[in-house]
């Protein structure tokens, strides 16, 4: 029927579409796009617009999924609309939404490819470079090589993602040439903008919550009052300590709130403990165990250290405790510091 | 089974047909008939109208048939159309 059908195996990988379209591609594409999403939440891989997809803050699950939803519909919706303006012939929407769907099974493999947690690492720290340029960046080589190896073979998967989303749109609308190919290009610019809006508009408040910008886990985040000096014993303060961290770690953070005295609960409210935990944990990786509590006097100061173990560092989180068991300061330091 | 030969080994010009003769008495007519539409085309685009038409021409069914997709099928038929449109332009 055409000469392409003389190489099956490579049709299969090149234009599935031959073959495979309709409700069918649709039923296919949207597994992938979903399981995509699922490993993207195991690796904190992003795919936040048509053309991104990068190591990013954690987040729920329901984001991953919505960001390969809106970046396949964005595109499809796209080029549905221009290939009803420039192509001759009448095509089915069905076939469009199930070939774009399709096309973008290769996002799973670009999530496979992020699950190291060298390239989290290092991507981390690349960004944190490229926020503070006059810093000397911490280069981790080991992690740089993983890095490094993942964006080469990023590239070609994601150059073959692009072209099953021309050759669906080529098939699918009957579009071929320059034509075909302009349009395309196109709308693919505009899918990647409008992809964008999307998450701006309907994912803003949980990304506002997840992807706040902050200071480097090395930074001490301090809040602390002037009344802090206590008498409690060791043991009673080291499991106020442990106790505090706990709530931080379930994120109940109105009870942690509950626990600072009056100054603390006033320039440190719920809203900024839930951002600098978030940020913590963005920076750190996600919570890990607590490792030990330690309890110290400092200038008079009751001072109890947990030290707590996050995928990529372990952190003393140093609570200051006031005769009446309230924080009276909080902050989070490198544990080899103390 | 011999296929009619639609275009010149030569020149690649479109061919006509100079002589018919009547299997039954022999009769011999002589003259300069152009091919139908149909009969112009490709052996490949006349198995693929033969096919469609025994599929009632529902393009779904050919798909079925040639266990190819839908918008193939549909893009095959477009080729089809647009070698017959410009047959019937020259």
């Amino acid at each position: 029927m055409n000469q392409i059908t003389d190489n099956k195996p490579v049709t299969l990988l090149f234009n599935p579409f031959f073959y495979v379209a309709g409700a069918k591609a649709l039923g296919i594409g949207l597994a992938a796009i979903l399981f995509a999403g699922l490993v993207g939440a195991i690796s904190s891989t992003h795919l936040d617009g048509v053309l991104d997809t990068h190591t990013g803050a954690p987040a729920p699950l329901w984001m991953f999924l919505a960001e390969g939803i809106i970046d396949w519909l964005c595109l499809a919706i796209v080029l549905l609309v221009l290939g009803k303006v420039v192509s001759k012939t009448a095509f089915r929407s069905l076939d469009v939404l199930g070939t774009q769907a399709l096309a973008r099974w290769p996002a799973l493999l670009l999530c496979l490819l992020m699950m190291p947690g060298a390239v989290r690492r290092f991507g981390a720290q690349l960004i944190q470079w490229i926020g503070n340029p006059g810093t000397a960046p911490a280069i981790n080589t080991p992690d740089g090589i993983v890095f490094c190896f993942v964006i080469v073979a990023m590239i070609p998967v994601f150059c073959w993602m692009v072209y099953l989303m021309y050759k669906a749109y080529s098939v699918s609308c009957n579009v071929k040439g320059g034509i075909g190919i302009g349009t395309f290009m196109g709308g693919l610019i505009a899918g990647e903008v409008l992809s964008k809006l999307c998450m701006a508009l309907l994912l803003a408040p949980v990304l506002a919550d997840t992807a706040s910008a902050a200071p480097a886990p090395a930074a001490p985040q301090a809040v602390e009052s002037s009344n802090t000096q206590t008498n409690t014993s060791p043991g009673v303060l080291a499991d106020a300590g442990a106790q505090f961290v706990n709530l931080l770690v379930k994120e109940d953070f109105a009870a942690a709130v509950g626990r600072f005295d009056s100054t603390m609960t006033k320039v440190f409210p719920e809203s900024k403990l839930r951002e600098a935990w978030r940020d913590l944990l963005n920076k750190a990786g996600p919570f890990k165990k607590q490792i030990k509590t330690r309890t110290k006097e400092q200038q008079g100061y009751q001072i109890v250290l947990v030290t707590c173990q996050f995928e990529q560092a372990a952190l003393d989180i140093k609570g200051v405790f006031d005769s009446k068991m309230q924080v009276a300061g909080l902050f989070y330091v490198p544990t080899d510091t103390e | 089974m011999k296929r009619l030969p639609t275009s010149c080994p030569s020149c690649q010009g479109k061919l006509a047909v100079k002589q018919l003769r009547c299997e039954k008495c022999e009769t011999e007519v002589d003259g300069l008939y152009p091919l139908p539409a149909l009969a112009s085309m490709g052996p490949e685009d006349q198995d693929f109208i033969l096919q469609f038409i025994k599929a009632s021409g529902s393009l779904k069914e050919m798909a079925g048939i040639l266990k190819v997709s839908y918008p193939t099928v549909r893009n095959r038929l477009d080729e089809i159309i647009d070698k017959l449109n410009q047959n019937q332009s020259r």
